[in-house]
């Protein structure tokens, strides 16, 4: 109880002590645990929002689109495995590059923060800080409806989604190739009959700390069970789309052979139909020919008849009229001959009358008359015969012309028919070569769809991991920054602590010195004694820590988040308690502690009580060698050679007053450095040494350069253009892979976008003789100019590249190479980018459908910036907290100093020196100390920036490691005003000294 | 008017509750060049007299009047010049600056006043011309001392104060400084007060004035004093 008094009036006697080593201690803990535990906070806030989100594991794409198959067979993989199909679309909304998500409810679900839902097609989420609730957005294109179903929203919410943490929220096709906004629909608005991705997410893997190696292991299972999967189901879409597209193409098959049947069945009867018609006709003109050759034969028959006949009867009439003309009668004409006859046999029956019918002479007329009119009747049937003749040639001929004209008729008619057949044959024939045209041109569509399709390339699955989200991996590069830096400094802090810690126990136990005497000659056991300290300690330290270690674990991650915020749109930062961490720290620092408050009592122990109640003998005086060169020692004033005098007189306080100082200084400059090393080396990059803004990615690859893409890039005067070939590769070192870019360049010339030079800054230029390496890459490989270096493509295939220079880089690891070279080195050259610089012509070289993407340099400057900027919030972490060391420090040096001091100051004061001169008698000493420290201190920080940021170089960067002239300025100018503000604080310990305490004893 | 006025004195200490007084209604008045001592047992005041005489503490109440001006209402600033250019003071334990030669703790208190005395002469005087290079620690008691009254002298002061020259140091040496500061009072009239609880050193004094429990018991005045080898220590 006595003891734990003790320790208490101890307290008292000495609170500013007492409250410098707290505060020294609390600055070391607070420091040692808060920047350590910063980045495993942000980490596991971070993981926290990714869980609560169920932020994808993997996003598949195909080259043609998901099926819900796909789902299911994803979602048979295990159980563990959420699967969730969605859509998105990349359009423009009001010049912006936007794309649109279905709204998912399982996977990458979104963070309501105002408004809500979307209740309709209608409505739609935004991103917040985008457009604001009530606005109306449509989309700028007129082919929306490919995708959806409508293309006006009304925002009725805005969302954070941790897909998009980052304010760089990465690539599109549309516009200038850069994603400017993101708005979320419900999957209903989608038209479409395949997804266009699909998420999963492992169960499993969201109960790991995501970033954490345990996650990317459990993630590697998913990866390596989808990429077994992916061929499947590739095969099984392939077959889908396949057998769907033949399915079709039997269809149109059959089709068009159901049409050909249909309507070659419809051509041939009308063809028959044609044809018989022509049969007819041509029967018809035949039977009229055959007519006309029956009626000419019947004709001539008929004439030789008629021919016959009027022979037969003009020999009949002949012999007649020759027998008449025997009678005397006169035989002009049958018709008068027959006058002539009968008007004889008139005249003969008139003779016969006349004559005796017994008479000879009657009996010879009547002979002669009967012989007449046998020919009269004869003459008669001959004349009848000749008119019926006549008659019957008339008939004859009336009849012949009659047939003719029917023929004729016929002929004409059946002549006109074919005309009309005619007519009808060529429609015909017109017509049934359309139709085989038609069935030809259709017959080849399905033959060109079914070249098409045995043509068809297999869909290809493209799996997306967190890793390649840029605000996943830009964050954690960004958190894990800290922890590079937070390697050395707070093991530095401690050290400053812990020997500050050194410093004022030693001091206090040798001011103390009599009253252990007393105790220890008062028969107090030397443990009890030696606890007394230790509470006194352990009560300091113990405080120390718990106000380091609360200040540590909540107040310096936020300082030190902060940034972040800026950068990212993230939660706001849980602060965990590391308790095995916290375990340690207070092991660490109590035991420490102990150990030095014991060794520096126990050091008095050695000594007799009785020596001990005696007063320490005053230290000796020396000369101090200054002295011993006389020239210089005449020229200082009296006071400095007390100065002198006493500065060398405490070594041991010289040492630990360099030291501390020192150590600020340098942190301090370190932080600086820092942040002069953080706001070159981007502008340098992007600026300095590479000279283009962009990086066209061209949609084609190229053998050479092209004249179109020439033209189109002359037109929008974006002038010599690079073509490259960039790939991206990577190197063995540091035992792990690491990714380096290969550039074969067309021109041998690059120096209109790179600015090269060697690590003595001489320029250099490409040869074939080899690759112009970068050189971190070469420090990595530890590789110099003539050797060769050996670097994968992602196919594991090796190529080995011979360094014919070494360049100064910053950022990235490149090979540079020539054309020549690289053909001979890697491949035949195969230009898939342009270098230029297209200043904001970004929309129009997209537009011109030849660049799939344009790398702006730009966005990597940024990009990089915002993950070194949280650097610079740590910088300034260091520096406040270096500063408050400084102070501490100085005021613990200082008022050690004093103590040390108080009697001799005490009789200055009776001497009666006023308070500055006794001020400046002390002040000299912490002046010229606190100079020689920050010397030493800027020395030291020179080396301990270097080594900060060497251990902060990750494999991609390089910083640069000159500390610039105002950041020593700057340093000089912190730390003397800290000393001023130390010394106004204890010169009110100066007043205070009580010149009575001159006359007492010395203790 | 005397040299010094004291009129009156008193030093209340305020502790708490509890007022205490270290002396009350203090008068005497000292001679220019007259050799002093205060006598008295511990605890009886005398220290609290010579601090306010020292310029190092303020009385409560009274006057104290040097050289015709009042010091008693001196503010610190007042005090301190007080100090520096008009008293000497020699410490029971020398107070010597550890890291300096005795010519240097000599030229420390030099630096400060207006027409000082040469500090090689002053540690001359004070017998220790052949040790002005020696650091403290390399010196007696006595030696060191005499480095003190030599760094008291050094400044010309009008008063020369003692507090317990001799408390520190064996009879014989204690002789030889009290001898050195009658002398030197005499030599060089310059007004001497030591202070102590010992009163064979009384004898040697121009005037002694006895303090006991904050008052004054006793003014004698010596018209004959002792020279120091006739008191027997």
């Amino acid at each position: 109880m006595l003891i734990f008094k003790n320790a208490l009036i101890k307290i008292k006697k000495q609170f500013g002590r007492f409250i410098s080593l707290i505060l020294i201690v609390a600055l070391g803990a607070a420091f040692f645990a808060g920047v350590r535990e910063t980045s495993s906070d942000m980490i596991k806030t971070l993981d926290e929002y990714y869980d609560n989100t169920y932020l994808l594991d993997f996003r598949i794409i195909s080259t043609m689109g998901l099926t819900s198959d796909d789902v299911v067979a994803l979602k048979n993989l295990n159980d563990n495995y959420i699967v969730e199909a969605n859509y998105s679309y990349d359009t423009l909304i009001n010049d912006d590059a936007t794309k649109i998500y279905g709204i998912t409810s399982d996977i990458n679900k979104l963070k309501l923060l105002k408004g809500n839902y979307p209740t309709n097609d209608d409505e739609c989420l935004v991103l917040d800080g985008s457009y604001n609730i009530g606005d109306i957005i449509t989309i700028d294109v007129d082919n929306y409806n490919d995708y959806l179903n409508n293309n006006t929203f009304k925002v009725v919410g805005t969302v954070d989604s941790s897909m998009y943490i980052y304010t760089n929220l990465g690539t599109t096709t549309v516009s200038d190739g850069k994603l400017d906004n993101v708005i979320f629909v419900n999957k209903s608005v989608f038209n479409l009959d395949y997804y266009t991705e699909i998420y999963i997410l492992d169960e499993e893997a969201r109960n790991k700390i995501s970033y954490k190696n345990e996650y990317d292991e459990q993630i590697k299972i998913l990866n390596d069970e989808l990429e077994k999967l992916a061929p499947i189901q590739e095969t099984k879409r392939y077959e889908e789309i396949k057998t769907e597209a033949m399915q079709k193409i039997y269809d149109a098959k059959d089709k068009i052979n159901e049409e050909k049947e249909k309507n070659e069945k419809k051509f041939n009867d009308a063809k028959n139909e044609l044809d018989s018609a022509q049969k007819q006709i041509n029967n018809g003109l035949l039977e009229i020919e055959n007519s006309y050759k029956e009626l000419e034969d019947k004709k001539i028959e008929v004439e030789n008849e008629f021919v016959n006949q009027e022979n037969n009867l003009n020999n009949s009439l002949n012999l007649i009229n020759e027998k008449l003309n025997s009678y005397g009668i006169d035989t002009p004409d049958i018709d008068t001959t027959i006058t002539n006859l009968n008007s004889k046999i008139n005249d003969l029956n008139n003779l016969l009358v006349t004559l005796d019918p017994s008479s000879n002479e009657y009996i010879t007329c009547n002979n002669l008359l009967n012989d007449l009119k046998t020919v009269l009747s004869n003459l008669e049937s001959i004349k009848n015969g000749l008119i019926s003749l006549e008659t019957g040639k008339v008939k004859w001929n009336k009849t012949y012309n009659e047939t003719i004209n029917t023929l004729n008729e016929n002929k004409e008619k059946l002549n006109s028919e074919q005309i009309t057949l005619s007519e009808a044959y060529d429609e015909y024939n017109k017509n049934y070569q359309e139709f085989i045209n038609k069935i030809n041109e259709s017959e080849q569509e399905i033959k060109d769809a079914e070249e098409e399709i045995n043509n068809l390339e297999k869909p290809e699955w493209y799996l997306f991991n967190r890793e390649d989200n840029s605000g996943y991996t830009t964050f954690y590069e960004s958190a894990t920054k800290v922890d590079s830096i937070s390697a050395v400094f707070p093991l530095f802090f401690i050290a400053i602590a812990f020997l500050m810690c050194l410093n004022t126990m030693t001091r206090m136990i040798e001011e103390e010195r009599t009253e252990i005497g007393i105790f220890s000659s008062l028969g107090i056991g030397r443990i009890k004694i030696i606890i007394s300290y230790v509470i006194y300690v352990l009560l300091a330290t113990l405080i120390g820590i718990l106000l380091g270690l609360s200040i540590g674990y909540t107040v310096v991650p936020r300082i030190l988040y902060k940034v972040y915020n800026s950068a990212f749109i993230i939660p706001s930062l849980n602060t965990y308690v590391n308790i095995p961490i916290c375990i340690t720290i207070i092991e660490v620092c109590v035991l420490t502690m102990i150990i030095v408050s014991v060794y520096a009592v126990n050091r008095n122990f050695k000594e007799a009580p009785a020596m001990l109640l005696r007063p320490l003998s005053p230290k000796k005086g020396h000369k101090v060698l200054l002295e011993k060169i006389p020239f210089i020692w005449k020229k200082f004033s009296f006071s400095w050679k007390v100065t002198f005098r006493n500065l060398f007189r405490y070594k041991k306080r010289i040492v630990m007053t360099l030291i501390g100082i020192s150590g600020c200084t340098a942190l301090l400059l370190t932080g600086f450095g820092i942040k002069d090393s953080i706001s070159k080396i981007t502008d340098i990059q992007f600026n300095d040494i590479q000279k283009y803004d962009s990086i066209l990615v061209l949609k084609d690859s190229l053998d050479a350069q092209d004249a179109n893409i020439n033209d189109f890039l002359i037109e929008n005067n974006i002038s010599e253009p690079l073509y490259a070939d960039m790939q991206t590769m990577t190197f063995y070192a540091n035992k792990k892979n690491i990714d380096v870019y290969t550039f074969g360049f067309e021109n041998n010339d690059i120096d209109n976008y790179f600015n090269l030079t060697n690590l003595d800054n001489e320029p250099i230029h490409l040869d074939d003789n080899g690759a112009i390496v970068t050189q971190k890459l070469a420090e990595l490989l530890n590789a110099d100019v003539g050797d060769t270096i050996t670097i994968r493509d992602n196919n594991n295939e090796i190529y080995i590249i011979k360094i014919s220079n070494i360049a100064k880089n910053y950022v990235n690891n490149y090979i540079y190479m020539t054309k020549d070279y690289y053909e001979i080195a890697i491949n035949k050259i195969n230009y898939n980018v342009i270098l230029a610089n297209i200043n904001d012509l970004g929309k129009t070289l997209m537009d011109s459908g030849y660049f799939s993407s344009i790398q702006y340099s730009n966005d990597s400057l940024d990009m990089l910036n915002d993950i070194l900027n949280s650097l610079n919030n740590i910088v300034f972490l260091i520096i406040g907290f270096s500063s408050f060391l400084a102070i501490t420090v100085l005021y613990n040096l200082t008022t050690i100093n004093i103590s040390e001091r108080l009697r001799e100051i005490a009789t200055l004061k009776v001497l009666g020196f006023n308070n500055k001169e006794i001020s400046m008698y002390v002040y000299r000493e912490t002046i010229i100390l606190t100079i020689i420290g920050i010397g030493l201190g800027m020395l030291f920080g020179i080396g301990l920036n270097y080594f900060v940021l060497t251990v902060a170089e990750i494999d991609e960067i390089v910083f640069i490691k000159d500390i610039l002239l105002f950041s020593y300025i700057y340093t000089f100018i912190i730390m003397i005003i800290f000393t001023i503000i130390v010394q106004i604080m204890t010169s009110f310990i100066l007043k205070k000294i009580n010149m009575i305490d001159s006359l007492k004893s010395v203790e | 008017m005397a040299f010094i006025e004291v009129k009156n004195l008193s030093k209340i200490y305020q502790m708490g509750e509890v007022k205490i007084k270290a002396i009350e209604n203090v008068n005497f008045s000292i001679e220019k060049g007259e050799l002093v001592v205060i006598l008295g047992p511990s605890g009886a005041g005398k220290t609290t007299i010579l601090n306010i005489l020292g310029g190092m503490d303020t009385p409560t109440n009274g006057q104290i009047i040097i050289d015709n001006t009042d010091i008693s209402m001196y503010n610190s600033k007042e005090l301190t010049k007080y100090r520096r250019y008009d008293i000497g003071f020699v410490f029971q334990f020398y107070n010597l600056v550890q890291n300096l030669t005795a010519l240097e703790n000599v030229s420390l208190a030099n630096q400060i006043c207006k027409n000082p005395k040469d500090a090689k002469s002053a540690l001359e005087d004070v017998g220790l011309g052949s040790r002005i290079d020696h650091f403290p620690a390399q010196l007696s008691g006595g030696e060191q001392q005499r480095v003190s009254i030599a760094r008291a002298l050094a400044k010309n002061p009008k008063i020369l104060l003692c507090d317990e020259p001799t408390g520190a140091l064996d009879s014989k040496t204690g002789k030889k400084i009290i001898k050195l500061l009658q002398d030197t009072c005499h030599k060089t009239k310059t007004t001497t007060i030591i202070i102590t609880h010992n009163a064979i050193i009384a004898g040697i004094a121009d005037k002694v004035i006895k303090v006991k429990n904050g008052t004054i018991e006793d003014i004698q005045i010596n018209k004959t004093p002792m020279s120091v080898e006739e008191i027997d220590w």
